[in-house]
């Protein structure tokens, strides 16, 4: 599932970003390998071993030079059902079809973020504005308390009322 | 300074008040405010008002913004909107991105060219969500 920068055009303000978000939810380390494996040979630097409890690898695609982060515990997300349930598709070129983060926690994990930027705080004012109604604002603000970033929301919301 | 002066100026623009109160108001120490309202007086940003009333007594000075202290504080609020804001991580990701735009140069990959395939990259995610906003689709998981 893209989380991340990349999913931000979907949500919020258009912006592009260099380096490419995946959040992944492996339990089997075996299935690891087989992922790092099948990277490799599709030309990708891989500098760690599989760890099931790495927060993050991060990979570079020789053919694309792209930088990608791997994330298996990424920032203010719980791989659940309702997480996977706020997922969203996005067809992004013909054969291309991908799994989005939803927008409820795009917005907690941008927020969540250790070294959050204020241009994540921009990024999800812009989502608070352009969502606005569409939100489930139960959701969200429970998400918000969970992960201690309510107060931080609320300020943001306000922000974007004003905006 | 400056700020100090915003402060004061929106505290008395939203209530007009005497020292006292503008000290509660403020949370400052009275020799501090005493001391800008001194400066402020001096560079015509403020000036006192008596509040004639029909209680007995000395009357009331009242401090009340000049229309250069309303002025300055419009301009204050309007510089403020412009500020730059950022923290350190934004200074960290600023790096990472110009070390990114340098890999792409050893990779002899043009970084316009890239700025260009994001660019298309970006508008696709948009237009591929307003596209499936409707149908949004839940997971057999």
């Amino acid at each position: 599932m893209l989380i991340g920068g990349i999913v931000l055009p979907a949500y919020g303000q258009i912006r592009t970003t260099q380096d490419i978000d995946v959040a992944i939810a492996v339990k089997e380390i075996e299935i690891l390998r087989q992922l790092f494996e099948k990277l490799r040979k599709n030309n990708f630097e891989i500098p760690t071993t599989p760890n099931l409890d790495a927060a993050c690898v991060y990979l570079f695609d020789r053919e694309n030079v792209v930088d990608v982060e791997i994330w298996q515990q990424p920032d203010g997300v719980i791989f659940d059902k309702q997480l996977l349930q706020r997922r969203t598709r996005l067809p992004i070129a013909e054969n291309l079809v991908v799994w989005a983060i939803g927008p409820e926690d795009f917005i907690i994990n941008k927020l969540a973020r250790k070294d959050r930027r204020v241009q994540d705080e921009a990024d999800v004012a812009s989502v608070l504005v352009r969502q606005k109604d569409a939100l489930d604002e139960n959701y969200l603000v429970r998400r918000a308390k969970e992960f201690e970033v309510f107060g931080l929301l609320g300020a943001l919301k306000k922000k974007a009322q004003e905006t | 300074m400056l700020d100090e002066n915003a402060t004061i100026l929106n505290a008395i623009n939203q209530n007009p008040c005497g020292v006292r109160e503008l000290v509660e108001k403020l949370h400052w120490k009275t020799e501090r405010v005493i001391s800008l309202l001194k400066t402020m007086l001096e560079q015509g940003l403020i000036e006192f008002h008596e509040n004639i009333t029909l209680y007995r007594g000395r009357p009331k000075k009242l401090i009340v913004a000049s229309t250069l202290g309303s002025e300055f504080l419009e301009t204050f609020d309007r510089c403020q909107r412009k500020t730059i804001q950022i923290n350190s991580n934004d200074i960290k990701s600023a790096i990472y991105q110009a070390d990114l735009a340098k890999k792409l140069e050893q990779y002899h990959v043009s970084p316009i060219q890239r700025f260009w395939e994001l660019t298309s990259i970006a508008l696709k995610v948009r237009n591929s969500f307003t596209v499936e906003d409707s149908a949004k689709t839940s997971s057999n998981f």
